[in-house]
């Protein structure tokens, strides 16, 4: 009598070959991977314009940022005897 | 790129086959036999020769069968609590095996059923090994290489799978 656990039935399952597309699917994920490795690029020039931000945001709040700019700006008003204060009368 | 193609070719349907016997649904064989080989592409240069090629790719065929069935076991987990929340149903949970193995003629395909639900109540070792020997055709040394296991190891592992699945008849 045939046992109902009988393991031979399995010998009837046929191989079967993997699906043509299969391929093209694996090829497709590995570019996919690919890619994605490569993204360090992407990290660099984010970092790289991140830098250049923090630099100028610095550049404008650093305190004597712009001595040079002053300097010329009080010259010319001793140059064309001018008040330095924003009094229009003299008390 | 053209060396990964032809380890494809040589062993794609290796792969696909074991995936089909091991996960029974032709989607899920398709997705974890892609994994297989992205993985095989991953770590090709890795490969030591230390076993043969076809060894090292049914070791990762293996681990890539056996992570899914983890993952696919999480999912019902969590379906079961939302459905601990969801409306009472009076009904018993059963759990027919929905095959759909092209490899299985239509007039085989309740007997392999049935035994498929039974094996798949068995320990995730003890089903690998089962389907390697009867499915695959593999020695038990060659077991032993892929599932990293002694000879007698794998034997003894063949052995309580059958009792085991004795137990689940009697």
């Amino acid at each position: 009598m045939k046992q109902p656990y009988d393991l031979e039935v399995l010998k009837k399952i046929q191989q079967v070959e993997a699906p043509p597309h299969l391929l093209e699917r694996v090829e497709a994920s590995i570019h996919e991977m690919e890619e994605l490795v490569s993204t360090p690029r992407i990290w660099l020039a984010a970092a790289a314009v991140l830098l250049l931000l923090l630099l100028n945001a610095w550049l404008v709040t650093a305190p004597n940022s712009h001595p040079i700019q002053e300097s010329v700006a009080s010259e010319l008003v001793e140059s064309l005897d001018m008040s330095l204060t924003n009094q229009f009368y003299s008390e | 790129m053209s060396a990964f193609k032809d380890i494809y070719r040589n062993h794609s349907d290796m792969v696909y086959n074991l995936c089909l016997n091991y996960l029974q649904n032709k989607e899920d064989a398709e997705d974890v036999t892609q994994l297989v080989f992205v993985k095989v592409y991953q770590q090709l240069d890795k490969f030591q020769g230390k076993s043969s090629l076809k060894t090292w790719i049914y070791r990762i065929a293996v681990n890539q069968c056996l992570d899914h069935q983890k993952a696919s076991k999480r999912k019902k987990r969590f379906g079961v609590v939302r459905s601990l929340f969801a409306e009472k149903e009076d009904q018993k949970e059963v759990t027919p095996i929905e095959m759909n193995h092209p490899g299985v003629a239509l007039e085989d395909k309740e007997a392999v059923s049935r035994i498929f639900s039974l094996i798949n109540q068995l320990a995730p070792k003890q089903k690998i090994a089962l389907l390697l020997k009867t499915t695959e055709g593999l020695s038990g040394k060659e077991i032993g290489e892929v599932m990293n296991l002694s000879e007698k190891a794998v034997e003894s592992l063949l052995s309580r799978a059958r009792s085991n699945l004795k137990k689940m008849l009697s």
